[in-house]
């Protein structure tokens, strides 16, 4: 097991109340698997990626366990946690516009992270920066280039380039192919195959997207997420093929592929979650229970776990 | 780019001759007919009227204000100020003579002013709402309200009065910048400070420095390359404003403090209504201004890579 | 955080008005307050260190210091206050204008106060009364040469996003002439923004008129004005420093507090007032 997360729980206090952003997850991933973690926006997935590396605010109270290679990313002190991050497990973020310093050169910033965790220095950094570029598909000669230079698509690259700079073992990606043209969007879903099903040993990745297309390409296992809890868990093919949990029917429903049927009403706001299933103010099949008692993660197949009374 | 810098230019000689044309209007909303203040002023006793008639005719104060004012800018334009009604000298060499003393004040305070407020700032940015960064911010603010000639008499009491360290009056060695520099710095580092604090803050939120966290890089370098390399970019257009307070400052501070350089001379001029060396001053001292941010555009342009490619394409 | 923040700039903000109030009390009851009138000279009392009878001691005509800076506090604030109040309206006017009647009109005022705000102002301000004289109208006058630019500027903005909402439409539909639009509807709604500006400006002012009564270019010495106590007073740094520290304290203590008070202001103001504002 690369990574193993049990009862995460990330609230963030406000003026209002706790906002539950991860409320009680369980996840695991093996080595060189692609995880799947698909949601709306606002059901936390994005706050879960950023807690397992523990980049959240300060004001964000988390607990639970987040085991990688069995040791405790929770409890590490913040330097050894630093160590961690850029060098086993790298983040690629979304919004690679802003997610890139403007002031720096894509290749410095490409540098930076070989002189920090691996210890190279002057040339040799550069060196490897433009071969990293070559490998993400960008010209090694744009090495020198600012982001803003770069097309949306070479953007999302070069962060790739700097995500792979360390050759970590767990890629967490958010997003990254939001806000991209549609080609780019395959080309870039090539490129993250490329990256970690295509090198030896396979490298693992949480692959974090509103995008059910994007997820069905990469992902070996699908974990559907909502108001903060995990939905529907699995073999992905097996989840496409016969979805269990009401939400994860509406979600393929409403994949423009299937003809866009939007869900009824809109994703609860994470501070007043509805007592009992959240989901079942907007659930089809929702009965007396479902307001009442807050269902349990069910095993219903080999690899299959649902959140559901009726699944 | 080249169109910014063109089009900057283009102000600059804009705000300078509007610099030159309110600089010559001065000297005409004086009470009374400048040539007889002039007249006044040269011999202390109040002209006879022949002797005024003469002086307009000499001057060509008799003809139309605008084409006077055109008759001045011909002048100026070969580099003619006038000549001080004090000392008979030439503006331009009034000026030039005490510019060294002002440009040492002013490169030793920029210098002071960046070497302290610039860390503190960054340092501040990096605690924020803590008791250290409160304390910073108080104090600052303290700083800003301090005006500088009392500042300067008060330092002068303590250091050359009571304990005798520094000499408080005159120019020459190191030890006669000390209190001037000090003086002028307070006000420039303060406010120095608190617009690095607040840059760097806006600066922190930002998404590439979630990245840069992401990557694991030290909080150092995250700081001091990431997040001042993007703050330096307001705080460098803010230099131009602060030359503007340097040179207010500087005109009070060498003032109190006996120093030979164009602030004094400015001052003492007033006193003594030398208006040719006023209206030469305000346009020199217009002039440099315009100078000094237009170079800072000019930086801008250099640091900011966004504003350099726009300008390219 | 954000709580922290909104708490922290009210404290500012408190701090700043309890001690504005305090220095308009002064100025309001100076004549209750100061135990010596103000211009009383007393030549065999000159220059007593503080002490039970001169609470700062008296100065080099033997006048009680306490005194002089209570009454100070009624030029400082107020020619602070004229200054500023004349800056705000003549500010908010023509950019009322340039920004309800855009086109050529606002260019030509713009290109105007572009040019202004591109100058050192209490570089020209010393010019002015330099050449003018001193005297208070004048140093009024220099003050306000260049003051009012920077309301133009804000207000101007203002103007602008207000007269894309939709009851000025309104007006203009109900056949409102310009001038009665402008006058009922944009300035009133224009003016709390530039009250605030107006705030952060006041600190600036008095420094400004300190300075220049410090010069003997603004407010005239025997007034009980506290630059131009200093300017009286600096000759006596050396021998009997207490005339120059308590009327430098009251300058600097009058200034932080309407600056304690202005970033109070900025820090409880929401972001995008703050925008505004950062001209």
């Amino acid at each position: 097991m690369l990574l193993e997360i049990t009862n995460l729980r990330v609230y963030f206090k406000s003026a209002d109340g706790f906002v539950k952003a991860a409320d009680g997850v369980d996840l695991e991933l093996y080595p060189g698997e692609i995880l799947g973690l698909v949601g709306e926006t606002g059901s936390g997935k994005t706050v879960l990626g950023l807690a397992i590396t523990r980049l959240l605010p300060k004001t964000a109270a988390v607990s639970g366990e987040v085991l990688y290679r069995g040791q405790n990313l929770l409890a590490l002190p913040e330097e050894e946690m630093r160590k961690v991050r850029g060098r086993q497990v790298s983040m690629i973020f979304q919004n690679p516009l802003g997610s890139l310093n403007p002031a720096l050169s894509i290749g410095e910033q490409i540098a930076e992270v070989l002189r920090e965790h691996r210890g190279l220095k002057g040339k040799a950094a550069w060196q490897r920066a433009g071969e990293l570029l070559e490998l993400t598909g960008i010209p090694a000669k744009w090495i020198r280039s600012y982001p803003h230079e770069l097309s949306g698509g070479m953007r999302q690259r070069a962060m790739i380039a700097i995500g792979l700079a360390c050759a970590p073992s767990l890629l967490i990606a958010d997003e990254p192919t939001r806000g991209l043209d549609v080609t780019i969007q395959v080309q870039i879903v090539e490129l993250l195959h490329a990256v970690t099903k295509g090198v030896s040993p396979l490298r693992s990745m949480l692959l974090i997207t509103h995008d059910l297309g994007v997820a069905a390409a990469l992902a070996d296992r699908l974990a559907v997420m909502y108001a903060g809890k995990i939905a529907e868990y699995g073999r992905t093919g097996e989840v496409f093929r016969n979805p269990r949990h009401p939400y994860t029917r509406v979600l393929l429903d409403s994949h423009p592929s299937n003809g866009l049927v939007a869900a009824k009403g809109f994703s609860p706001s994470l501070i007043n979650l509805p007592s009992g299933c959240s989901f079942h103010p907007r659930c089809k099949k929702a009965r007396k229970k479902c307001a009442h008692e807050p269902p349990l993660m069910q095993r219903i197949g080999l690899d299959h776990e649902v959140r559901c009374f009726y699944a | 780019m080249r169109r910014l810098l063109i089009q900057r230019l283009v102000s600059a000689v804009f705000v300078m001759l509007i610099a030159s044309f309110l600089s010559f209007s001065l000297l005409f909303s004086a009470p009374g007919n400048p040539a007889e203040t002039i007249l006044r002023q040269q011999s202390g006793l109040d002209p006879a009227y022949d002797e005024i008639e003469l002086f307009m005719k000499r001057h060509d104060l008799s003809r139309p204000f605008l084409v006077q004012c055109l008759q001045w800018l011909y002048l100026l334009t070969h580099g003619k100020l006038g000549v001080s009604l004090r000392t008979g000298e030439p503006v331009l060499e009034e000026f030039t003579a005490r510019f060294g003393a002002t440009f040492q004040l002013a490169v030793a305070v920029m210098a002071l002013s960046v070497i302290i407020g610039l860390p503190i700032g960054v340092f501040a940015a990096t605690k924020p709402n803590s008791l250290i960064d409160h304390i910073i911010r108080v104090v600052s603010l303290a700083g800003i309200s301090i005006p500088e000639f009392w500042l300067g008499l008060m330092l002068m009491l303590c250091f050359s009065l009571v304990l005798g360290w520094l000499p408080c009056f005159g120019h020459g060695t190191v030890r006669h910048l000390v209190l001037p520099v000090v003086t002028l710095a307070v006000g420039i580092t303060a406010s120095l400070i608190r617009f690095v604090r607040t840059s760097i803050l806006e600066v922190l939120n930002l998404d590439y420095i979630k990245t840069a966290k992401a990557k694991g890089l030290r909080e150092v370098v995250i700081v001091w390359k990431h997040a001042l390399k993007n703050a330096l970019i307001p705080v460098v257009t803010i230099l131009g404003t602060q030359l503007g307070h340097l040179l207010a400052g500087a005109v009070i501070v060498e003032t109190v403090f006996s120093w030979p350089g164009v602030g004094k001379f400015f001052v003492d001029s007033i006193y003594a209504r030398d208006y040719p060396v006023i209206q030469g001053f305000v346009l020199i001292i217009a002039a440099t201004y315009v100078l000094v941010n237009l170079l800072v555009d000019i930086l801008y342009v250099y640091l900011d890579p966004r504003v350099r490619y726009e300008g390219r394409s | 955080m954000y709580i922290l923040e909104v708490t922290r700039g009210k404290k500012m903000l408190l701090t700043g008005s309890i001690l504005i109030f305090s220095f308009m009390a002064l100025a309001v009851f100076a004549l209750f307050i100061a135990p010596y009138d103000p211009d009383d000279v007393k030549v065999e009392e000159r220059l007593l260190p503080p002490g039970e009878h001169h609470l700062m001691g008296t100065d080099g005509f033997g006048r009680d210091i306490f005194s002089r800076v209570v009454f100070g506090t009624r030029y400082s604030l107020f020619l602070a206050l004229v200054v500023v109040s004349i800056n705000l309206l003549l500010g908010l006017m023509v950019g009322s204008i340039a920004g309800y009647f855009g086109g050529l009109v606002d260019e030509l005022i713009m290109r105007i106060v572009d040019i202004l705000l591109a100058f050192p102002n209490i570089i020209l301000a010393l010019c002015i009364v330099g050449v003018l004289g001193p005297s208070v109208q004048n140093l009024i006058l220099a003050l306000v040469a260049l003051g009012w630019v920077s309301y133009t500027r804000v207000s101007r903005g203002l103007v602008l996003s207000i007269k894309e909402q939709g009851f000025i439409g309104a007006a203009k539909a109900l056949g409102g002439s310009d001038m009665y639009i402008i006058m009922r509807h944009i300035i009133p709604n224009a003016f709390p923004p530039l009250l605030v500006l107006a705030t952060l400006h006041v600190s600036h002012i008095i420094l400004s008129i300190a300075a220049l009564s410090f010069l003997g270019l603004g407010v005239q010495a025997p007034t009980p004005e506290w630059g131009a106590m200093l300017s009286e007073g600096k000759q006596f740094i050396f021998t009997h420093p207490h005339v120059m520290i308590f009327p430098g304290l009251a300058i600097t203590l009058s200034v932080l507090s309407f600056n304690l008070l202005g970033e109070g202001l900025r820090d409880v103001l929401d972001p995008r007032a703050r925008e505004v504002l950062n001209v």
